[in-house]
């Protein structure tokens, strides 16, 4: 029993777990486990560890097998292996054999020590660990002694061994009961981080400096606005001591990553902002955390111009810098900006052909932050516009700050407030982090007079600073223009349109054209913005240069080898934009179009190629631009986009010509049956076979075959057999179109797969009959070997022995002529179950010789294995026989070559019930039977079954079994004479067929 | 359903291209005997590959590949003794 198998392990139920009611109240005290050798320690608050002799130790790179440790040392209990197959493993996974896998490892990671710690039975696992053995269990003590009664050094020692969250970095994904324990665990701890901070700042309280770390840990772990206090407190008496306050402001030097210039103007206006994220930056910095700031506000509000102003005053000392910038035109393009800043940071992918792995991706991208962030002791990860983040960089982004939750990161996300509620995604992954994570808020207000004044006045204009604070509202990017178009005294218009209109035009011409460009493509390569503006080179690096000079364009980094551009503010795009008449937009965004389209040479900007094309009268290219981004998408395991992508293909290619249409259809069908699984019984397969005979008709007879194909693995996966023949039928027939040699050949090699198949057999017979006919119109020669086979497997198959031999003669010679023993082989099996059946024994012993002596020419297989079952079928006498007869059983199990295998087990079970043996004919009956049904083999599994309903008469399970299972295959098949000779036979017997001799009788 | 293994050795080194065409056109023998193509492996140098079907045995992996023209050395079927527990 269960309960039994358990009792030897009750013994570990404590061990370390020390929470309070988790325990059965039954359970032995701690002091009962013996300790563990000292020199194992495994430590989970933080990242997980294992150290023996207080040396780290590799842990196992699969992420199961740590999470598995984890999981055992902290819940300290047995568990059955069952649940955690449920917790770790998904039900398509060999469950068991993977617990086993990861069981195997951890012993590797703990050694000799922990080995013994690790128990692990049929039923249970658990690792015991003692209190000294894991830190979470001396906090727990710690907590339950109370934090207020231990000295202060023995609750600071604890406070410096927690390295941050419990099993930081740890993440499952796809595994929600993991993930649920993993979130519950870690609050529970964090709570008890929390508690111990406020005690140590509490008892410390007349020692700031001591006191103060253990204030900012309390703050960061828990917000509390007590803690906030404590923390000005403690800044207050420490500068009222002299000491220099601990929060020091960043230092100013050379930039990180690249150099960012000085900007060209002071910022004006937004000093406290840019405080507050130096602080953040400075936080995250000395106390190695990560940070995360929603750096909010509306269009022209200084959000960009506050990234640029932190990118400088951050730079030294030199920190890891990862900024990118997120554009309405590449919502499509799953991780646009991460990818473009690390592309020359990772890894190419091995091999197109294998799909990089989502996981392994994230994991990626987020490894280089923490590590590029650990190296430099500061990583900035600034992502400007990020109201437009696409659903695959949203997650990434929680994967990113959950993981680098103790690396010392900044996150800024600057965001339109309105937007930002918009984007659902984000949204979504912003609230999972504000659970657990700091989140702060800095909103970007429109600027007061004072600040409005100093903006103006560098402009060099005379305008009264209360009327462009009225006509801004505050807002600088709009200020600026009024203040411009005042200094060089323009008519002063009065909406930022009219502003930023009359600024454009007047620039010198090429330049004014270069921004209407650079208003369609939004951003993109420099190569592309000079193609579809046809500039010369010469003429487009100074149109280039003067737009950039008045802060229309700015340079991008970019991996294009001509360099990348952008406007340098989305609501002047759009001004421009929208100022460019219709028609006139859309001949240009075709420009932009081809232009990428010709420059392209990689996936990932087939997003850009879309955007452009949609937005053009070009649907054919905005098809193909989205069929090959949604395949891209595919590749990336994003879902949804490739899903969106596929979706808006689909819309557009009803505008094309058919013969275009066509293959884009089929490209984006196929990508949806291989990310979305439709229904494989619902409309999706009738659409593309429609496809596929529309490609038959035009003569498309890859595409088609690609449909059909499609079709008939959905069939097949739901199930449906006939169906999934069907289709891969026409798939067969598609691919076989050519001249008449070809057609011949095609329909023979097709007819004699159904027939060895043993499906569609009454098809099969019309495809011989119009390939003979063909052949004889064409009179090409010889017809082919497979032609005469098939003829010859349908007459066997009617019972029809001469004509089989007939054509079993035929199509050696022809297979001879060929030179093809492989259908010289088929030729000669179907001479041996064609003399078989006649009885003579004679002609079996020769074909098995020929057939034998064939097989060791050609490469491995069953055909040797049938002439050594043939011939000793030959033999008079059984005992004779059953030394080849199980060799030959032997070697198809290990060939598993199941259809040969039911073919000589059922005439040895024939014969052994014959000879009077019914037991032995039962076992061999049913491996037959179990062969023949695995590989649909419908006649050798009728007359397995019909042997088993023989020999096994006197036992009513095993005769209704069989009997069932004969009954649905006369329903359903097309069985062969000689298996439809055996049911009758069988059936008609009143004892379930106990005959007196075999199924066929012998003649010399 | 079985997991099918087949090998292969090539005299003349297959391009990754090659062996790319050679999985994404597939072969309706394929289908019609219900062997689904699951990974192939190609050797740096071109030389060997590995490819695994999922099938209803090793025999109608070895058909298959006679007709559609495939060379190959072993098939034979295989269990899963330790799938990568994260895969």
């Amino acid at each position: 029993m269960g309960g039994e198998k358990r009792a030897p392990y009750r013994w570990n139920w404590r061990c370390n777990d020390e929470t309070p009611g988790r325990a059965p109240a039954s359970a032995p005290r701690c002091d009962l486990v013996s300790e563990a050798p000292p020199s194992l320690h495994v430590e989970v608050v933080g990242e997980l560890r294992v150290l023996l002799d207080g040396e780290p130790q590799p842990l196992p790179r699969s992420r199961k097998a740590r999470a598995l440790l984890a999981y055992l040392a902290v819940t300290g209990r047995e568990h059955r292996r069952e649940s955690l197959c449920d917790l770790l493993w998904d039900v398509a996974d060999d469950r068991r054999a993977a617990l086993r896998w990861s069981l195997s490892k951890l012993r590797q990671t703990l050694g000799p020590a922990g080995r013994e710690r690790l128990v692990a039975s049929r039923d249970h696992v658990a690792l015991t660990l003692t209190a000294g053995c894991l830190d979470l269990s001396r906090l727990r003590r710690a907590s339950r002694a109370g934090f207020e009664s231990l000295p202060i050094e023995e609750l600071e020692a604890l406070a410096a061994a927690q390295r941050g969250e419990l099993l930081e970095g740890m993440l499952l994904p796809d595994f929600d009961a993991f993930e649920a324990w993993l979130e519950a665990e870690r609050s529970e701890v964090q709570a008890l981080c929390s508690r111990l901070s406020r005690a140590l700042v509490e008892r410390l309280a007349g020692d700031p400096e001591r006191a103060f770390p253990h204030a900012r840990a309390w703050l960061h772990r828990s917000g509390a606005a007590e803690a906030q206090r404590w923390i000005e407190a403690l800044s207050r008496q420490l500068q009222g001591a002299g000491a220099p306050p601990p929060i020091v402001a960043p230092q100013v030097g050379e930039p990180a990553s690249e150099a960012p210039s000085a900007p060209a103007a002071p910022l004006v206006g937004r000093e406290r902002q840019l405080e507050r994220l130096c602080l953040a930056a400075e936080e995250a910095r000395s106390q190695r955390c990560g940070r995360l700031v929603l750096l909010l506000g509306e269009p022209g509000m200084g959000k960009t111009r506050v990234l640029e102003e932190l990118r400088y005053r951050l730079r030294e000392p030199r920190p890891w810098l990862l900024d990118g910038v997120f554009h309405e035109a590449e919502r499509n393009r799953p991780l646009a900006p991460f990818l473009d800043a690390t592309r020359d940071a990772l890894a190419p992918p091995s091999s197109e052909t294998v799909a990089p792995d989502r996981d392994e991706l994230f994991e990626a991208l987020a490894g280089l932050v923490r590590r590029g962030a650990d190296a430099r002791g500061l990583g900035l990860l600034l992502l400007d516009d990020a109201h437009l983040c696409d659903p695959s960089s949203s997650e990434l982004l929680h994967y990113v700050v959950r993981t680098a939750a103790r690396s010392p990161l900044l996150t800024v996300l600057a965001c339109r407030p309105a937007e930002l509620e918009d984007n659902v995604e984000l949204s979504r992954a912003l609230a999972a982090l504000r659970r657990r994570h700091a989140l702060e808020q800095i909103e970007l207000p429109p600027l007061d007079a004072e600040a409005m004044s100093a903006l103006v006045t560098r402009e060099g204009t005379s305008a009264p600073i209360d009327r462009i604070l009225d006509d801004s509202a505050g807002n600088p990017l709009l200020a600026l223009e009024l203040a411009r178009a005042e200094r060089d005294g323009d008519e002063v218009p009065r909406t930022l349109s009219d502003l930023v209109l009359a600024r454009v035009s007047a620039l010198p011409e090429a330049a004014s054209a270069l921004v209407r460009w650079a208003a369609i493509f939004e951003h993109g390569p420099m190569s592309a913005l000079q193609a579809a503006s046809a500039a010369e080179v010469g003429d487009f690096v100074d149109a280039f240069e003067t737009a950039t000079r008045y802060r229309f364009v700015r340079l991008e980094r970019s991996s294009d080898p001509s360099g990348a551009f952008a406007m340098v503010h989305a609501l002047i795009r759009r001004v421009v934009y929208e100022a460019i008449s219709p028609m006139r937009r859309a001949a240009m965004h075709r420009a932009a179009a081809e232009a990428l389209d010709r420059d392209s040479v990689r996936a990932d900007r087939t997003s850009l190629v879309a955007y452009h094309a949609t937005r053009a009268d070009r649907p054919d290219l905005a098809a193909t631009a989205l069929v090959r981004g949604a395949e891209h998408c595919a590749t990336m395991g994003a879902v949804r986009e490739a899903t969106v992508l596929a979706d808006r293909a689909l819309a557009l290619v009803q505008e094309l010509d058919p013969e275009t249409a066509l293959a884009l259809e089929l490209d984006a069908l196929l990508v949806l049956e291989q990310v979305r699984r439709p229904d494989p019984r619902g409309g999706f397969v009738e659409r593309l076979t429609e496809l596929g005979r529309r490609a038959m008709r035009m003569g498309r007879t890859n595409d088609a075959r690609r449909a059909f194909h499609a079709a008939s693995h959905m069939r097949w996966d739901a199930g449906d057999g006939t169906d999934g023949y069907a289709f891969a039928r026409e798939a067969w027939q598609a691919s076989r179109a050519g001249d008449a040699a070809q057609r011949i050949r095609g329909q023979s090699l097709l007819a004699l797969c159904l027939v060895l198949m043993e499906k569609q057999l009454s098809e099969a017979q019309a495809i011989v009959e119009e390939a003979e006919a063909l052949a004889r119109l064409e009179d090409r020669g010889p017809e082919p070997a497979e032609l005469a086979l098939a003829r010859g497997l349908l007459h066997l198959h009617a019972g029809r022995l001469d004509e089989a031999r007939r054509d079993a003669a035929d199509a050696r010679t022809l297979a001879r002529l060929a030179r093809s023993s492989v259908r010289e082989s088929t030729a000669i099996e179907l001479t041996l179950q064609v003399e078989l059946l006649a009885g003579r024994r004679a002609a079996v012993t020769a074909a098995s010789a020929a057939l034998a002596e064939l097989a060791t020419r050609i490469r491995e297989g069953g055909e040797g294995s049938i002439a050594l079952a043939a011939a000793a079928l030959a033999r008079a006498g059984i005992d004779d026989a059953r030394p080849d007869l199980d060799r030959a059983v032997r070697q198809l199990r290990a060939l598993d070559d199941k259809r040969r295998l039911a073919w000589v087990a059922n005439r040895w079970a024939q014969r052994e019930r014959a000879e009077g043996d019914p037991e032995e004919a039962r076992r061999l009956a049913a491996i037959a039977l179990e062969a023949a049904l695995a590989v649909e083999a419908q006649s050798e599994a009728a007359m397995a079954a019909c042997e088993l309903m023989a020999a096994g008469a006197n036992d009513a399970g095993a005769y209704g079994h069989a009997e069932e299972i004969l009954a649905e295959l006369e329903a359903t098949s097309t069985l062969s004479r000689e298996a439809r000779q055996l049911v009758e036979h069988v059936t008609a017997a009143p004892t379930g067929g106990q005959t007196e001799k075999g199924a066929s009788g012998w003649s010399s | 359903m079985e997991l099918v293994i087949v090998e292969r050795e090539y005299d003349e080194p297959l391009t990754e291209e090659e062996a790319e065409r050679m999985v994404r056109e597939g072969s309706p023998c394929f289908d019609l005997r219900r062997v689904k193509h699951v990974v192939t492996y190609l050797s740096k140098d071109g030389r060997r590959a590995f490819c695994a079907y999922e099938a209803p045995d090793a025999a109608a992996v070895r058909a298959a590949n006679e007709e559609q023209g495939s060379a190959y050395v072993r098939v034979w079927s295989a269990c899963v003794i330790a799938r990568p527990p994260d895969r």
